[in-house]
Formats: structure tokens, C-alpha cells, sequence
């Protein structure tokens, strides 16, 4: 149970203020350098989880379990100390990588706003750091690029700057919402190369929520699988896309198009609007379901390993 | 053989200030009847240009686009209005297609009432129309708002379809939607194709996708078509370094 990593979250559930349930006894657990990928469908808790580890007010009540943190409980922390673990501890790269950016700021200067909030920095010491950063992610003319503004840069260019802001702080922990969604295939690349440069220099440890097959088979050592505010699969990036055993990881691999032309397959069915607290939420659209998944625990079954499923019928034999 | 579509040598060039882009360069392109034709390449490299083109949201410089035989170009008012009818978009976005105050029936209605189908009529057919696409007849009282991206986008496909057009262009329709969402509207937009006589422009930067879809494709660079052919050619074998490096830069699933 004590697992000791960089992350770990034991038995988390949580609620939308004044809502519904939207997160269910999620449990994971990271060590320091490793990378994480949670995909799912849109309206399946991965965002959520993220606002929950950042404990964003007004976005997510925890009503149940801890998220520790480098030995610290989040859910226990307020005030000053969360804002400090914010920005240093763990940084945050958002979809639109206009999000994080003031448009009409120059980039220059955000940087020094951003480490002004957390350290003593002068001015001069912070763009020399900056410049460091843009030119480590080799952004070309870095000069330039911090003497603009976001609205004169491009996505790309702005979804990079906005890595390195988060990277500004050294936190040991990045996480990163959908961070190649907004952007071209060919920048989308680009993108995965540096969040790999990341760890790969400076060491970090990346949970990266997406819904792009890609980005999972090119930079995930673990993969978790959400449907319906669970995990409903873990495992190693082989063990998810090579011998998927939940129905619906099989049914979400399925549907990504392949370079052959075969067309994608759908999902038949709507996702519910309301997870039901017991059975399988996926029940309804599921080709394996009988009568009793919908009434019945779900309860994790091992598949070897770490490999875990809340339901293994579609498992088709271990990768090793 | 006249296709549907026939986009000749078309130029169009943008000025401001001091600085002129040139969007489209000597653009060619055509559609046969009942074909599925894509058009690829990274953002700004001018297929939305194209696509305003044609759809004359933009107006050429030079060349001539050819709908059902008649040059888009040359017509004007109630003419080119005619000529129009054979011709519906979806977009990438489909909420900011509607009218966020009018119902879904509603939005489809008026598309059937411009197409001169009586008030009486509408009725039934806004029903059938979003049976086809597989929503509910209740969603006819929903605003765009109340529904989700794929239903919206369901909605929107149902409103093109309303008029009967020959060609559809579908610019990056499924681009902001879940993976198994976009496979459901494909699903759909594959079934329209064998049970409508259409014609299909796809635009996207997903090439995976398009050779589930497409029979021909254009890869499109710098305002240029630098290649086309029959999709699953074009991926084999690519021959322009361009289609290359967009091929190798498709993260492997």
C-alpha cells in the first residue's frame, strides 16, 4: 500500500462543488523520472484528476482519499504553502498554449513575473534564465522570442514558451493537459520531442493526459485508462497497447485511423451523462456485457505485473 | 468529363501593408461525381484559403472554379445563389455554425424553407433529416448549446444534407472531437456516401484519417499542390519530400 514515489495518490474520489461525482477511488502511483499517460474520452475525469492534484478551488472537492506529494498531503495543505508547491513543486502545461500566456505581454516579461511570484530574482538574472531555458528547448532566436508577444508568435512557438515557463521553476513534477491537441501533426512532433528532452535532461517527471494514441506510443512508460471518473486499466505502455484487456481500451484503440485506410472503428452507444456508483459505467456499450455488470463491485483484476484491469474480457494473453 | 468540382489555376494574394502573401498558387483540383476527394497539408498552407474560394467567402484573384459545369467566378446575386445550393460546408467548430438562439430544427428548417419546401412539409422532413444522423427527432427543440460536440456536429451534417448538395466540404470536422467520436462521424459521413449522390472535399492535416476516407488525395504546401494521387498510393509511396516528412511526423499508434 505505502508505496514512497515522486506522486502518489491512494483512494481518491471527488466531487464538482454542489455536483456529482466525477472522480472514483482513482489510486496511482509515481516514481521520480517516469512518465505517465491517461487517455480517455472527453467528460471521462483525466482534466479533473489534473485539478485535483493542483487542489484548484472551484473546480474539485476531494471527499475522499490523499494525493502525497514529495511526502506532503495536498488535500491537507492551504494558504501559502499549496501556492508554493504550485509553480515550484509542480508545474502545469495547458491545451491551448494561449491559456497560460498574456497575449499582449511580452514574453520577456512573463517569465520575470513567474519567478518573481516564488523566488528573489532581478530582472536581469531571470530573462538570462529564460534565455537559457528557450535556447535548451532550442526554440530559434530565443532574443527575439522574448522580446515578443504571444499574439505575434505562432501556436507552436507559444505551446513551447509556455513549457519552458512551467519549466522556469524547476518543478520535479509537470503535468500536461492535452499539450498537442491545438496543433499541426507536424508541430505535434515537435512537441513530444521536447517533453522527452525534459526528462531526458533535466529529469522530470511527466503526467500527460491526452487522447492521442501517438503521444502515448511515443512517450508513455505507464499508461492509466479512464472511463467514467475510474481508471478502468493500468499498465505499461506494451502491456495497454499491445494486450489491452478492458472492453473499452480495446473499443478506444479501435477507434483511432490507422495509415492503411481501414476507416476507424466507433464506439457504438452515447456515453451516459451520469456514472452509475456501482456496475460498469461502460456496461451499456459494452459487445461483452451480461446482466450482472451493472449491479455488481468492480474490483481490480491483475493481469501479470502492474497490468491491472477492473474487467478482462477482452484480454487476450500477456505481451510477455 | 465534367466533374462536380473543377478548380482551374487559381490565384489568390493578400496584401497588407507592405507584406503580400500569396495563399494560393496555380491551385488545380477536381471532384468526380460521388467521389471523396482529400486535401492535406500543416495550417497555413492554404486549404482554408481554397475552401473560402470556392466557397466564395473569399474571392480569386484569377482562374476559374467550376461547380456542376457553371464558373462560380462569373456568376453573381440570385444566380449565384442558385448555383450555391449544390454546394453546403461543415466546420471544425460546428456550435459557432448555428445561431445560438435558435433550436436545431429550427436552423435546419430555415436551410429547407430556402430551399422552397413548404412550411407543412419541414416538419417531417427536419424529423427524417435527424434520423439519418442518427440524433433523436426531440433534438429539433434543442439549442446548439444543450448538445454535445459530436452531436453538433451530427446536427450540422443533418442542415447541410437538408438542401440536397452535390459536393460537401468537410473543413477539419472532426478535428475538435474524442477519437471515438470522430470514428462515429465518419461512420456516418462513410454511410452518407453510399446512400446520397454526393461528392465530398475532406480537408484535414490527418492523414491517417483521410486514407480511411478519401479515394484521391492533394497534399498541399506554401499555397502550392506539390502532390495528389489515389490515397493509399500517396502514403506507400510518397514522392514529394514534403508528403514524406508529414508522413513521418504521424505519431505511430
Amino acid at each position: 500500500m505505502e508505496h514512497i514515489g515522486l506522486l502518489d495518490i491512494h483512494h481518491l474520489s471527488a466531487k464538482y462543488p454542489h455536483g456529482r461525482e466525477v472522480l472514483h477511488d482513482i489510486s496511482l502511483h509515481l516514481h521520480e523520472g517516469e512518465i505517465i499517460c491517461i487517455i480517455g474520452e472527453s467528460g471521462s475525469g483525466k482534466t479533473t484528476l489534473l485539478n485535483a492534484i493542483l487542489g484548484m478551488p472551484g473546480k474539485v472537492e476531494i471527499t475522499q482519499g490523499k494525493i502525497i506529494f514529495a511526502g506532503k498531503d495536498l488535500c491537507t495543505l492551504k494558504g501559502e504553502e499549496l501556492r508554493s508547491i504550485r509553480g515550484r513543486g509542480i508545474g502545469m502545461i495547458y491545451q491551448e498554449p494561449g491559456a497560460a500566456l498574456n497575449p499582449i505581454r511580452k514574453i520577456g516579461s512573463q517569465f520575470y513575473d513567474t519567478m518573481r511570484a516564488h523566488l528573489k530574482i532581478s530582472r536581469k538574472e531571470a530573462e538570462r534564465k529564460a534565455l537559457e531555458l528557450l535556447a535548451r528547448l532550442e526554440l530559434p532566436e530565443p532574443e527575439r522570442v522574448l522580446k515578443s508577444c504571444p499574439v505575434q508568435l505562432s501556436g507552436g512557438m507559444n505551446q513551447r514558451v509556455a513549457i519552458a515557463l512551467a519549466m522556469a521553476l524547476e518543478p520535479a513534477l509537470l503535468l500536461a493537459d492535452e499539450p498537442t491537441s491545438a496543433l499541426d501533426v507536424t508541430v505535434q512532433a515537435q512537441i513530444v520531442e521536447e517533453l522527452l528532452k525534459l526528462r531526458k535532461e533535466y529529469g522530470k517527471t511527466l503526467v500527460v493526459v491526452t487522447h492521442n494514441m501517438g503521444v502515448v506510443a511515443k512517450m508513455a512508460d505507464k499508461v492509466s485508462v479512464m472511463y467514467g471518473g475510474r481508471i478502468v486499466e493500468y499498465g505499461y505502455r506494451e502491456n495497454i497497447l499491445k494486450a489491452p484487456a478492458h472492453p473499452y481500451t480495446r473499443a478506444l484503440l479501435a477507434a483511432v485511423p490507422k495509415l492503411d485506410g481501414t476507416p476507424p472503428q466507433a464506439i457504438p452507444g452515447q456515453r451516459p451523462s451520469h456514472f452509475p456508483g456501482v456496475g460498469c459505467a461502460f456496461a451499456n456499450r459494452c459487445p461483452y456485457a451480461h446482466q450482472d455488470c451493472t449491479s455488481r463491485e468492480m474490483l481490480p483484476i491483475s493481469l501479470g505485473g502492474e497490468h491491472w484491469a477492473l474487467c478482462d474480457a477482452g484480454f487476450e494473453g500477456s505481451v510477455d | 468529363m465534367a466533374g462536380v468540382l473543377e478548380v482551374k489555376h487559381v490565384y489568390k494574394t493578400f496584401v497588407a501593408g507592405k507584406t503580400r502573401i500569396e495563399a494560393v498558387r496555380n491551385v488545380s483540383l477536381t471532384i468526380e461525381e460521388g467521389e471523396a476527394v482529400g486535401l492535406v497539408g500543416e495550417s497555413g498552407c492554404g486549404k482554408s484559403t481554397l475552401a473560402k474560394l470556392i466557397t466564395r467567402l473569399e474571392t480569386c484573384d484569377s482562374g476559374q472554379i467550376l461547380l456542376c459545369g457553371e464558373d462560380l467566378t462569373r456568376l453573381s446575386g440570385s444566380a449565384l445563389r442558385r448555383a450555391y445550393r449544390n454546394l453546403k460546408m461543415i466546420f471544425q467548430q460546428p456550435r459557432s455554425s448555428f445561431d445560438p438562439r435558435l433550436s436545431i430544427g429550427a436552423s435546419i428548417g430555415e436551410t429547407l424553407k430556402v430551399a422552397g419546401m413548404a412550411r407543412k412539409e419541414r416538419y417531417g422532413e427536419i424529423e427524417r433529416l435527424l434520423r439519418m444522423v442518427g440524433l433523436d427527432a426531440s433534438y429539433a427543440k434543442a439549442k446548439p448549446m444543450e448538445l454535445s460536440g459530436g452531436e453538433c456536429q451530427r446536427a450540422a451534417i443533418a442542415r447541410a444534407i437538408a438542401a440536397k448538395p452535390r459536393l460537401l466540404i468537410c473543413d477539419e470536422c472532426t478535428s475538435a472531437l474524442d477519437v471515438s467520436v470522430q470514428a462515429q462521424i465518419m461512420d456516418l459521413l462513410r454511410q452518407l456516401r453510399r446512400h446520397q449522390d454526393m461528392s465530398f472535399l475532406f480537408i484535414s492535416h490527418d492523414l491517417a484519417l483521410v486514407s480511411s476516407f478519401c479515394d484521391r488525395v492533394y497534399v498541399m504546401k506554401d499555397g502550392t499542390i506539390v502532390e495528389d494521387g489515389n490515397t493509399l498510393q500517396v502514403i506507400n509511396d510518397p514522392q514529394h519530400n514534403y508528403t514524406k516528412s508529414l508522413l513521418a511526423s504521424v505519431l505511430p499508434a
